[in-house]
């Protein structure tokens, strides 16, 4: 019954769902006090694949002209590249 | 079938502020990440005290208020007007719950004695969400202004520019907010 009800879902709230459960996982990541190079590569890599669903999807920039959709996809990568970065010297 | 051209949803004006506004959550992002590099225990034990349950809710809430504000363009596209203005007002509502929320975790932590100047964690910690707070709030104006237009009847599938430059500056404050969220309250 699930499958059926998700897909009658309207798109927008089908996203909601996956970007509700990645928003969970990194909640819980937080309350176990989780730590190390891989859990905070894994978060930012998540809220990299949640951000690239509301720029290409929710702001429709997959239908904008591609300059505008990269500059929001690259903004979006590099800032999370470069806290990780920080994140890895931090710990060095 | 010829495809569809690709095109800016919402005013030129609007996107070039967007990416003014993405420019400086990044420096801040940044500044808040080296800068934890030099001060890695502190940051570390002050953040235990953030609440990240609220902070997760507050996600859910602005997630929610994003999709709302799809579904009512999809519905002003459709021409169904007062279900697109209902879609709005519960953005608004998904809005207005955000800084209720924000607005107690505030409260609590001045009720604590923690202010700007009690360490650099919580500098941080107060003017990053501080100023992420103003995005929301004046989100919030727009999408109320947005919900009477639509309810006047202003938007049609033919009329729909400025529903989506009010909805592009609403998903901008969201998308910086997933990167505040790992970034302050979990990381460590």
């Amino acid at each position: 019954m699930l499958p059926h009800r998700l897909l009658a879902l309207q798109p927008p709230f089908r996203l909601w769902l996956i970007l509700a459960i990645a928003t969970l996982v990194t909640w819980q990541v937080g309350e176990q006090g989780a730590s190390g190079l891989a859990i905070t590569s894994s978060l930012f890599a998540l809220a990299i694949y949640k951000g690239s669903l509301i720029a290409n999807h929710f702001m429709r920039l997959n239908q904008a002209p591609r300059l505008w959709q990269t500059l929001v996809l690259s903004w979006l990568i590099l800032t999370c590249s470069l806290i990780l970065l920080a994140y890895y010297l931090g710990g060095k | 079938m010829k495809p569809t051209p690709r095109r800016l949803h919402g005013d030129l004006a609007v996107w070039i502020f967007i990416l003014a506004e993405l420019v400086a959550f990044m420096a801040f992002f940044l500044a808040y990440a080296f800068t934890r590099t030099k001060h890695l225990e502190l940051f570390n034990l002050s953040q235990l005290s953030l609440d990240k349950r609220s902070g997760a809710i507050n996600t859910l809430l602005l997630l929610s208020g994003s999709a709302f504000v799809v579904a009512a363009i999809d519905a002003l596209e459709a021409a169904k007007t007062r279900l697109g203005a209902n879609y709005l007002l519960a953005a608004l509502g998904c809005g207005i719950a955000f800084l209720l929320v924000k607005s107690s975790e505030f409260a609590a932590k001045f009720a604590a004695g923690i202010s700007l100047s009690t360490n650099t964690f919580y500098m941080f910690y107060l003017s990053l969400t501080g100023f992420h707070f103003l995005h929301v709030l004046l989100g919030v104006v727009i999408l109320f202004i947005l919900w009477r237009q639509a309810c006047a009847g202003v938007y049609t599938p033919q009329n729909l520019h400025g529903v989506e430059s009010g909805a592009a500056y609403w998903h901008m404050v969201d998308l910086v907010w997933l990167i505040l969220f790992p970034l302050v309250y979990v990381m460590r």
